[in-house]
């Protein structure tokens, strides 16, 4: 295999289908338990609240905070390379303290971020078809 | 309630050499590994009767068995996340077969060429492949591939939410290194290191600088397990097995990423289980080996585990009590995955039994209690030890 240029695109889980197609019309879906309405992230199969297998995707807001970052000075992938220095950081939806992405943040400095700083998510294209969530300050 | 307290013992320990390029093949260092520890213990390949792996390990229970001549294997598991969680979930896997009877001696061990990839990938590195499936999705197209990287995401969150510097970071390697010092076999011996090279060395994933990072190293290190009363016929005074615990909790579906905001870990699982199991408290512990992948989640693992409170771990590691031979609670005192060598930190249990038997480079005077934890950030494993 040649050496991919770009980082790997997800691969849908059947319990996340909604999430990345979501994605790719440039709205943010949460999986919610549609008995006890609970949110709950990574998409997964049963609520561990109440266990009930019925579940519905709830249009987020996009609003949330940067509860975490790091800025990646060491590629370890060779679409890294040409990258360094990237942040990598976690943002925690205002929707439930529970809801925290690993996602990078757009239109700012790497200096700049700083945990608890306002953000709205944004869609960016990974590679044609497939659109990732990202966030840029609020 | 039956415990498995004292059931089983340590009999017999061994390792191979640690170096950057083994130059063999991994079931070679795992067969040496393995016959070193049985000869330790005084004991023959044909006693060994069960076999427990990490089950990251490449070799299989039955081509090793076929290379030692074990004939008759009754007992062969894999301890999961091993990984990290694997120089004690071995062990305790060969504790529990050997105290139920389903085996009367088995040996717990890892190697691998993680280093010179003589078989194995190197963990530092992102194993590229097409697409990014399971949990992955939620990571790698975003650009997070190593443990590294998602440690510091946790360190980060640590600094944020109890002021802590990664000159607490460094004290830890600080520690790992100087004890490494004196081990001949020790990776980075001839290298000393100060806290001021730990803050010059150059940024991995900030704030994760190249010094809070774990060797990657080619090697083998194994154990044998027997029960309490056989041991004590054996070559050596036996290392009881006093307590052990499994740990995880539903936050560590994303591998190495840690919740810090949320009560309980999987270090917290164990510790509600572990002390109370011994029967001994923290002040008890002569000599702990922590596993020491990154340094922050040492840093974290000693909160969690309950030797400090959340929060206080950066002044509890940096005021000298993990150094050999003055401090209070001496640290990987062989110098742990960060010096001595990467072997999935089964070269801690080693070093533990080294310890408790009075035959450690850097021995711990009276040395009677040990604690050894496997890697934290993952579904782990801890056990304490004594002799």
């Amino acid at each position: 295999m040649a050496a991919p240029s770009n980082f790997p695109v997800p691969i849908p889980d059947f319990d996340a289908e909604e999430f990345w197609a979501g994605c790719n019309r440039g709205e943010l879906m949460m999986q919610r338990c549609a008995e006890c309405k609970r949110f709950r992230w990574l998409p997964r199969s049963m609520c561990p609240f109440c266990n009930s297998l019925e579940r519905e995707w709830i249009k987020a807001s996009g609003r949330g905070k940067v509860y975490s970052y790091t800025i990646v000075t060491h590629p370890v992938h060779p679409a890294a390379v040409s990258r360094v220095p990237y942040n990598v950081v976690q943002v925690q939806l205002q929707e439930d303290p529970d809801l925290i992405l690993v996602t990078n943040l757009v239109g700012i400095a790497n200096d700049a971020i700083r945990i608890g700083m306002p953000v709205q998510a944004v869609f960016e294209e990974l590679e044609p078809g497939v659109k990732l969530p990202k966030f840029k300050p609020a | 309630m039956e415990t498995l307290k004292d059931k089983a013992a340590i009999a017999g320990v061994g390792n191979t050499e640690y170096s950057r390029d083994s130059g063999r093949s991994e079931i070679t260092l795992a067969a040496e590994a393995i016959r070193n520890a049985i000869a330790d213990a005084g004991l023959k390949p044909s006693d060994i009767d069960g076999i427990a792996k990490f089950s990251m390990d490449n070799n299989d229970h039955v081509h090793l068995a076929s290379n030692l001549g074990i004939t008759r294997l009754r007992f062969f598991a894999d301890a999961p996340w091993g990984g990290g969680g694997g120089p004690v979930g071995t062990v305790l896997l060969g504790a529990m077969a050997v105290a139920t009877g389903m085996a009367s001696c088995v040996v717990a061990f890892r190697a691998m060429n993680e280093r010179s990839g003589r078989g194995t990938n190197r963990f530092g590195l992102a194993q590229v492949r097409q697409g990014a499936p399971g949990a992955r999705a939620y990571s790698e197209p975003f650009g997070l591939f190593s443990p590294a990287q998602a440690v510091a995401l946790s360190a980060r969150r640590h600094m944020h939410l109890y002021g802590t510097k990664s000159e607490h970071f460094g004290a830890i390697a600080v520690a790992c290194r100087t004890h490494a010092q004196t081990n001949p076999n020790a990776v980075m011996r001839g290298r000393p290191l100060t806290i001021e090279d730990h803050q010059s060395s150059r940024m991995i994933s900030d704030p994760l600088r190249l010094h809070d990072c774990c060797l990657e190293t080619d090697g083998g290190a194994a154990v044998v397990i027997t029960s309490a009363e056989r041991a004590r016929d054996l070559k050596h005074k036996p290392v009881y097995i006093m307590a052990g615990a499994f740990g995880a909790t539903d936050r560590n579906t994303q591998t190495m990423i840690k919740h810090l905001d949320q009560p309980q870990s999987e270090s917290t699982v164990i510790a509600q289980d572990l002390f109370a199991r011994a029967g001994v408290a923290h002040q008890d512990i002569d000599v702990c080996f922590i596993y020491d992948h990154f340094t922050p989640l040492v840093l974290m693992a000693f909160e969690e585990l309950g030797f400090c409170r959340r929060g206080e771990g950066g002044p509890f590691v940096s005021d000298g009590k993990l150094l050999w031979p003055n401090g209070s609670l001496p640290f990987n005192t062989s110098g742990g995955n960060l010096s001595e060598g990467y072997i999935h930190g089964m070269q801690n249990t080693v070093e533990a039994v080294r310890q408790l038997r009075g035959q450690a480079i850097n021995q711990v005077k009276d040395a009677r209690i040990a604690l050894v934890a496997s890697g934290n950030a993952v579904p782990t494993t801890a056990m304490i030890l004594h002799r």
